[in-house]
């Protein structure tokens, strides 16, 4: 009876240990996936982009390229 | 029926008394980091220390081997927060528990003190995950925030099994008493132990 019991603990431990650590490895690969993503959307909707700075970016190309020009 | 009767009671209040006395104990040592009436030690002032030996000195005349093999599985216990730092025996705290068990093996026996050991144990998880919410407020040490505090609910049943397989004979009257005596504190704390 008390080794049941004893064995039966056991068992939940080492599940739940396993299975917590089982989640946290899939969410951190997941969240490695998806933030970058989620920050691109985001951001791409208040109309730049945080990760390569697109428009920003273009600005200043189009500010050298005007300067270079008018040196011309 | 009577002998049987005699002695679980008497088991029972020897664990009570050896937890009042280890409990003052504990209070009087964090009477620095606790200052708020709930602390025992603060209550009583300078006179905690001799009614926690009082206290002791009634739990070991009640049953000796009991309330002492408690009494320094709690002091090993209680070490395990400090195993590397030195005490004024020039020990630290690793060898001074195994200096203690090994004297716990030789006067009362291993499985008393094995008993004692993993009973103080399941004793402690179950404490930090009532204090769980308040020792991270006051930054306490806490076994709940190191493993979890379901791992640390589920290593409390599991201690609580090992200790009851050990020593079958005492385990219900040693049970009873730690759980009338943690009752009437969580009574009188309202919630906090």
């Amino acid at each position: 009876m008390l080794w049941t019991g004893i064995i039966m603990v056991i068992a939940l431990l080492s599940g739940y240990i396993w299975g917590k650590r089982d989640g946290m490895l899939s969410v951190n690969q997941q969240s490695l996936v998806s933030v970058p993503l989620l920050l691109r959307q985001q951001s791409l909707e208040k109309g730049y982009c945080i990760l390569c700075h697109e428009p920003r970016k273009k600005r200043i190309i189009s500010k050298i390229s005007g300067q270079q020009g008018r040196r011309i | 029926m009577l002998p049987a009767m005699c002695e679980f009671i008497s088991i029972m209040f020897s664990v009570i008394l050896s937890a009042i006395a280890i409990k003052l104990a504990d209070d009087y040592l964090d009477q620095d980091m606790d200052k708020s009436e709930k602390n025992f030690a603060t209550a009583l002032g300078k006179g905690s220390m001799l009614y926690g030996m009082v206290s002791m000195a009634l739990a070991a005349s009640l049953n000796t081997p009991i309330s002492i093999s408690l009494f320094l599985a709690s002091y090993i216990i209680g070490m395990f927060h400090d195993l590397k730092s030195h005490f004024p025996s020039r020990l630290n705290g690793f060898q001074e528990s195994i200096l203690i068990f090994i004297v716990g093996v030789f006067l009362l026996g291993w499985k008393m003190i094995l008993f004692s050991i993993f009973f103080v144990i399941s004793i402690q998880l179950i404490d930090d995950c009532i204090d769980d919410s308040r020792d991270e407020l006051i930054g306490h040490r806490n076994w709940a925030h190191r493993l979890g505090r379901i791992e640390c609910f589920l290593l409390f049943l599991l201690t609580l099994l090992i200790s009851w397989l050990i020593n079958e004979e005492i385990f219900p009257a040693v049970f009873l008493g730690a759980v009338v005596f943690y009752s009437t504190i969580l009574y009188y704390q309202k919630g906090r132990l």
